[in-house]
C-alpha cells in the first residue's frame, strides 16, 4: 500500500502533459501497474490507453477495427499478440527499436534472449517489444518416447498405425490433426518468399492419411481431458507452457516422466514459442522517444522479475528465478523428511495437480525448453481455413485426394500470389 | 442607346449564369464531395508506398500490380466473364423481347415469370444455388441418374457456367424490360412501309428494328458490363474471398488487398479496371454512333 498526496494545480498549456496514445486488445495487469506509475512520475508525458476489447466485446472485431484504425489514426504504442505474427509491421506501421535497445544504456541488450528477438526479426530490424514468451510443446511418456527428442510425421504415423485407437493432441479431430501439422510443416508445402506452393504431393497425401485415421468429431460432453491422459487414452498432450511450476504437472498427469518432444515437425524444431503481448512505436509518432521511455521499463529487471505469465525475455532474470524456485522446491516436514512444497494446485474434470517448483531435473528440462526454442508458428488462419475447408471433403470420402489437392492448389496459388 | 441595351443584356446573361450556377451548385458539391474527392483520394494511395509513410512511389504501384499473378488471372477471368456473359444478357434479352413483342398466350405472365428474379434477395438466390450446385446438389443428382459422375460445380473449370447462368438468371427480365420500351418506340410507320415493299422479317429487323434500337443496344450492353462486375456478391457469398482460379474476379482482388490493408495495390487495381472500362464503354459509344447516326438525324 502507498501514500500519496495529492497537489491541485490549474491546468495551463505549458503544463499540460503530451498524450501518448495507446492502443491495445486487453492490457496485463503489470503493464497497466507500469502505465500508472508512468502517467504519476513523469513531467512531461501521460499515456492513454484505448481498449478495444473493451469497445466491442470481441476480439476479432476489436482487433480487425484496431487494424483499420492504426493506419488511419495516430496512436504512438500498439500492442500486438503473436497471433498476428509481424502483419502491422509489414504494413510500415511500427519503427526500428534495435537502435534505442543498443543505445539505452537502462537496457542491457546482451541479456536479452538472441533467438526471441531474432524470431521477430524482418530484415534485420526489429518492430516490437517482446517482455516475455510462452513455450509451445507436446508432451509425451518417456516410457512411449525413450529417448527421442523430436520427431517427424513419419515417426508420428508410425506411432498412429501402432495405436489406432488412442488420441493424440487433446482435441484430436481429423480437422484438428490436419491443422496441428500443417502448422508446423508448412515450409514443405509452401515458400512464401518465392511465392510457391505444391500440395499434389506425396508428402501432403500422407498427412492428411494420417489425420484422417483420427475421429471427425468428439463428444465434448463426455470427454475428460485429463482423465483420458492419465488412462492412456490420449497418447500425448499439446500445451503451452509459461510459468516454472507448471512443468511438475505433466509427470502426475501420465503417472510417470515425461518428454517435452514437441510437435512433428521435419526440422526436428517442434518446440516453438510465442509472445502473448508485443509492444510497437508507431513510425508516425511526434513522441517516439518518450513512447520508448515508458516500453523500455518492460525490459527493466523490476518489470522481468514479477512477470507472473510467460518467462521473462531477459535471459539472467529467467535464470535467477528459475535457481530460485528450485531452492524452494522442498521443505522438510515433522518427522525431517524431505517434501515437495505445492505453490497451488489446479482442479480439471474431479482431477487435482498440484503445482510445485521445479526440481534440479525439471530445472534442466525447462532451461533447455527456453533456450532451445527459436521459432514461432507462421500461422494465417485464412490460409490454414481453406485448405481445412477442401481437406474437409477428403475426410468424408467426397472426393480423392488428387481433387481435393487439385482445388486447394488453385486456391493456394491465389492466396500466395495476392501477397506478392 | 446600342451600348446600354449591350449592358443590359450581358447583365441579364450574367444573372441567369449565375442562377444557373445556384441551382447546380448543390449537386455539384455532392459529386464533388462523394464521387471526385473520393477518386482523388484513390489515385494519391495509388501514387505512395503505403499510407503511413506516404512516399510518392508514382507509377511503381502500377507497374508491380500488373505483373502481379493474381491480378492478372482477376483481369482475364473478368475480362472473359464480361465478354462471354454481355453479348449473351443483350441477345437473349433481345431475342426475348422480340418474342414477348408479339401477340402469344400468357404474354404478361412470361414477363413477369422473367422479372420475377430481380425482386429476390441476395441471400435467397445463394441458397438456392448452393442446393442446386452442390457437390451433393440437386443437378449432380439428376445428372447422376444418367450415370454421369458428380461435377463439382463451383470448385472446378465449369464454375464459370454456373456464374454465367447466375448472372443471365438474375439480369435478363430487366434487360427485355427495356428492350421491349425500344421496340414500341420504333415508327410504326416504317414497318408498314416496308412491309408494303415486301421486305421480309429479317430485313426488316435488320435495317429498322436494329437501327432504332442501337441506343438502347448501348445502355443495355453498358448496364450488362456494369452488373457483371456485381455478379461478385453472389459468387463471395458461394465460394469465399479465395475461389476456384477460374471464377477468381477482379473484385476477388480488390477485396482481399482491402482485408490486408493493402490500400495502394486497392487503389490501383481500380484505377486499372476504371481506364478499361472507360475505354469499353468509349468503344462502345463508337460503335453506337455509327450505327445510330442517320436514325438520329
Amino acid at each position: 500500500m502507498e501514500l500519496v498526496t495529492i497537489n491541485k494545480r490549474a491546468i495551463t498549456p505549458e503544463n499540460q502533459k503530451k498524450v501518448i496514445k495507446m492502443a491495445c486488445i486487453g492490457l496485463d495487469y503489470s503493464v497497466k501497474e507500469k502505465i500508472v506509475d508512468f502517467n504519476k512520475y513523469n513531467s512531461d508525458y501521460r499515456i492513454q490507453v484505448e481498449d478495444y476489447y473493451d469497445k466491442y466485446s470481441d476480439w476479432e472485431t476489436g482487433y480487425s477495427q484496431l487494424q483499420i484504425d492504426a493506419t488511419q489514426e495516430a496512436f504512438d504504442i500498439v500492442c500486438s499478440d503473436s497471433s498476428q505474427g509481424l502483419f502491422l509491421a509489414e504494413k510500415g506501421l511500427f519503427t526500428d527499436v534495435y537502435p534505442y535497445m543498443k543505445n539505452d544504456s537502462d537496457i542491457s541488450f546482451e541479456d536479452l534472449n538472441e533467438s526471441v528477438l531474432k524470431a521477430y526479426e524482418k530484415d534485420g530490424k526489429l518492430y516490437y517489444v517482446i517482455p516475455s514468451i510462452s513455450i509451445n510443446t507436446v508432451i509425451g511418456s518417456k516410457k512411449t518416447l525413450g529417448d527421442m527428442t523430436s520427431w517427424t510425421i513419419d515417426d508420428m504415423a508410425r506411432f498412429r498405425k501402432e495405436n489406432p485407437d488412442r488420441m493424440f493432441f487433446n482435441y484430436g479431430t481429423q480437422l484438428q490433426v490436419a491443422e496441428v501439422l500443417m502448422s508446423f510443416s508448412m515450409n514443405d508445402f509452401v515458400d512464401f518468399e518465392k511465392g510457391n506452393c505444391n500440395f499434389e504431393t506425396d508428402e501432403f497425401k500422407e498427412l492428411l492419411e494420417i489425420a484422417k485415421t483420427f475421429p471427425k468429431e468428439i463428444d465434448y460432453e463426455n470427454y475428460q481431458e485429463w482423465e483420458s491422459v492419465m488412462s492412456g487414452d490420449i497418447m500425448f498432450m499439446g500445451a503451452i507452457i509459461s510459468g516454472y511450476d507448471e512443468i511438475s504437472m505433466y509427470p502426475q498427469l501420465f503417472n510417470g516422466e515425461v518428454t517435452f518432444i514437441g510437435y512433428p515437425s521435419s526440422d526436428g524444431k517442434g518446440n516453438t514459442f510465442f509472445a502473448s503481448r508485443m509492444y510497437g512505436v508507431c513510425e508516425n509518432s511526434q513522441y517516439k522517444d518518450a513512447a520508448w521511455d515508458f516500453l523500455k521499463t518492460l525490459y527493466s529487471d523490476d518489470y522481468q522479475e514479477n512477470i507472473y505469465n510467460g518467462f521473462p525475455v531477459n535471459k539472467k532474470v529467467f535464470e535467477n528465478r528459475l535457481k530460485e524456485a528450485v531452492k524452494e522446491s522442498v521443505y522438510k516436514d515433522e518427522n525431517g523428511t524431505e517434501r515437495r512444497s505445492a505453490k497451488g494446485s489446479w482442479t480439471y474434470d474431479d482431477i487435482t495437480l498440484y503445482l510445485y517448483n521445479p526440481t534440479e531435473e525439471e530445472a534442466k528440462v525447462l532451461r533447455g525448453l527456453y533456450e532451445s526454442v527459436d521459432s514461432v508458428i507462421d500461422y494465417d488462419s485464412e490460409f490454414m481455413g481453406l485448405i481445412l475447408e477442401e481437406a474437409d471433403a477428403y475426410f468424408s470420402g467426397q472426393k480423392s485426394f488428387e481433387e481435393v489437392s487439385k482445388v486447394i492448389q488453385s486456391r493456394a496459388n491465389i492466396y500466395i500470389a495476392e501477397k506478392r | 442607346m446600342k451600348e446600354r441595351n449591350k449592358n443590359k443584356l450581358k447583365q441579364r446573361t450574367l444573372r441567369q449564369r449565375f442562377g444557373a450556377a445556384a441551382f447546380l451548385a448543390p449537386s455539384l458539391i455532392g459529386v464533388f464531395l462523394f464521387f471526385v474527392l473520393p477518386f482523388m483520394v484513390v489515385i494519391y494511395y495509388s501514387l505512395v508506398d503505403n499510407p503511413i509513410n506516404a512516399e510518392f512511389v508514382w507509377f511503381q504501384n502500377f507497374a508491380s500490380v500488373m505483373r502481379n499473378g493474381a491480378f492478372k488471372l482477376a483481369g482475364k477471368n473478368t475480362l472473359i466473364f464480361s465478354f462471354i456473359a454481355m453479348p449473351l444478357a443483350v441477345v437473349l434479352s433481345l431475342l426475348l423481347a422480340l418474342m414477348l413483342g408479339r401477340d402469344i398466350p400468357f404474354r404478361s405472365q412470361f414477363r413477369t415469370f422473367f422479372l420475377t428474379p430481380m425482386m429476390v434477395p441476395v441471400a435467397s438466390v445463394v441458397l438456392i444455388v448452393q442446393v442446386m450446385f452442390d457437390f451433393n446438389g440437386s443437378v449432380n443428382s439428376f445428372l447422376g441418374t444418367f450415370g454421369v459422375p458428380k461435377i463439382d460445380w463451383l470448385k472446378s473449370d465449369y464454375a464459370p457456367v454456373v456464374i454465367v447462368f447466375l448472372f443471365l438468371w438474375k439480369n435478363l427480365g430487366y434487360n427485355m424490360i427495356l428492350f421491349l420500351a425500344g421496340l414500341e418506340s420504333i415508327p410504326r410507320e416504317l414497318t408498314e412501309v416496308a412491309l408494303l415493299e415486301n421486305a421480309n422479317d429479317w430485313q426488316i429487323f435488320w435495317n429498322i428494328k436494329i437501327r432504332y434500337l442501337s441506343p438502347t443496344i448501348l445502355f443495355v450492353t453498358i448496364l450488362s458490363l456494369i452488373n457483371s462486375f456485381k455478379v461478385f456478391r453472389e459468387v463471395y457469398l458461394l465460394t469465399s474471398g479465395h475461389p476456384y482460379d477460374s471464377i477468381y474476379l477482379l473484385q476477388h482482388y480488390m477485396n482481399n488487398q482491402f482485408k490486408q490493408l493493402d490500400y495502394q495495390k486497392l487503389s490501383t487495381a481500380a484505377i486499372i479496371m476504371s481506364l478499361v472500362m472507360i475505354v469499353i464503354i468509349g468503344v462502345l459509344f463508337l460503335i453506337e454512333n455509327h450505327f445510330g447516326k442517320d436514325v438520329e438525324e
